[in-house]
């Protein structure tokens, strides 16, 4: 499934990134073979990962080392792919991190384009949210809620319907 | 106080999709995530909840109504309205037939044009949400097909109609129903199943699949399409 990816890099090959508080990682390069925008920072002596600190990219890092022999994803497909809200026991204990970090991951996945990495942060806080109400999402992820009562009413008189599903 | 970016809120709010519960919740939070959940809420709404189909309604305006309403017998009108509460009659009749005369105070606008967001409808679900709204069986059929003609004029955004496990009954609204359909040049998806469909139908539908520049998938089952007569 994955041929052609990994045929360019050996096993002991590595490659070096550094975060943008000037952390240097040694990684396996068939990670950065895996997910294209870390190639782009390898092995640069004064390039680093705009965005991403090193406490961060040392847990990205950390997940990407322990799926590298996962089956490439199948792109497109995004319904079949969120449908499935199952989270494997080694990835849940991984992001049973503080929020900050949840969301710091997230963010870092989105930036640097590893997609299975971002689907999981978003399942995950998802399933947060699951059965919540909108005071209790608040509170959870410390959101402000910037409606007028009126308009609040409004919205939740239109959508009524989708309330008891 | 987190602020996602947008695309990583819809990336994490399209995990909830089947979850309308959860996403009137999202809606709720505040403007930011109400912009970003309103689309996904509303994109497969289930129409199997009465409550649905009453807050479609609502939301048709005046001509529309007019439309679904032309759907139905005196009989299944008189019917229909005998099933409905003091409110919903008030809002659904002054539009309708003009002896009433009730003027409805005018409804402050919706704060978004929900029905633009629906991208797929059932008529199996819709034809459950009729049962569960009016409580009542016997013209469920001709409701059922007023509602998909709506659906296909007014939902600028449908792609997928699904038609499977529900049966056009009357042929008048069967034909109106194709009718409307070859004239929609949005969706990309049609499930006919068991709805058969008579030789002039066949011929129609045929001719008009030659034009029909969307639809990626057709399926017709119990049907089977006429090209010899369009060829001749």
């Amino acid at each position: 499934m994955d041929n052609g990816t990994s045929n360019s890099a050996s096993e002991n090959e590595t490659i070096t990134l550094k975060s943008c508080d000037g952390i240097e990682f040694h990684i396996d390069a068939r990670i950065a073979n895996r997910y294209t925008l870390l190639n782009n920072w390898n092995g640069g002596e004064s390039a680093c990962i705009p965005n991403v600190n090193g406490k961060v990219l040392e847990k990205v890092l950390e997940w990407c080392e322990h799926h590298i022999n996962d089956p490439q994803l199948n792109c497109g497909d995004d319904d079949s792919r969120r449908r499935n809200t199952i989270i494997e026991e080694w990835d849940e204990n991984f992001l049973s991190c503080d929020q900050d970090m949840l969301f710091e991951i997230i963010l870092a996945a989105n930036y640097l384009e590893i997609k299975p990495l971002l689907d999981l942060g978003c399942k995950t806080v998802a399933n947060m949210m699951k059965s919540k109400s909108p005071e209790e999402i608040r509170s959870a992820f410390n959101i402000d809620n910037d409606y007028t009562p009126e308009e609040e009413e409004q919205f939740r008189k239109e959508n009524e319907w989708a309330e008891d599903y | 106080m987190i602020f996602f970016p947008t695309e990583c809120l819809l990336e994490i709010l399209a995990f909830l999709q089947k979850d309308q519960g959860s996403l009137f919740s999202c809606l709720l939070i505040n403007r930011h995530w109400c912009r970003i959940t309103v689309p996904i809420l509303w994109k497969e709404p289930c129409f199997k909840k009465g409550k649905l189909i009453r807050k479609f309604l609502q939301e048709l305006n005046a001509n529309e109504r007019k439309l679904f309403f032309s759907g139905l017998n005196a009989n299944e009108l008189k019917l229909f309205f005998s099933r409905l509460n003091a409110n919903e009659r008030k809002l659904l009749l002054s539009e309708f037939n003009a002896q009433f005369k009730i003027t409805i105070p005018s409804n402050t606008n919706p704060l978004f044009e929900y029905l633009t967001y629906i991208k797929k409808v059932s008529a199996f679900d819709l034809d459950d949400g009729v049962k569960d709204w009016l409580k009542y069986v016997r013209f469920n059929n001709s409701i059922v097909s007023s509602l998909i003609i709506i659906f296909l004029q007014k939902c600028k955004n449908l792609k997928e109609l699904d038609l499977s496990g529900f049966i056009l009954l009357d042929d008048k609204s069967k034909k109106k129903v194709l009718e409307v359909l070859f004239e929609n040049n949005a969706l990309t998806s049609v499930n006919l199943d068991f709805n058969t469909l008579d030789s002039e139908i066949r011929k129609k539908f045929t001719t008009s699949l030659h034009t029909t520049t969307s639809l990626s998938s057709l399926i017709l089952l119990t049907n089977r399409l006429d090209f010899k007569s369009v060829k001749s």
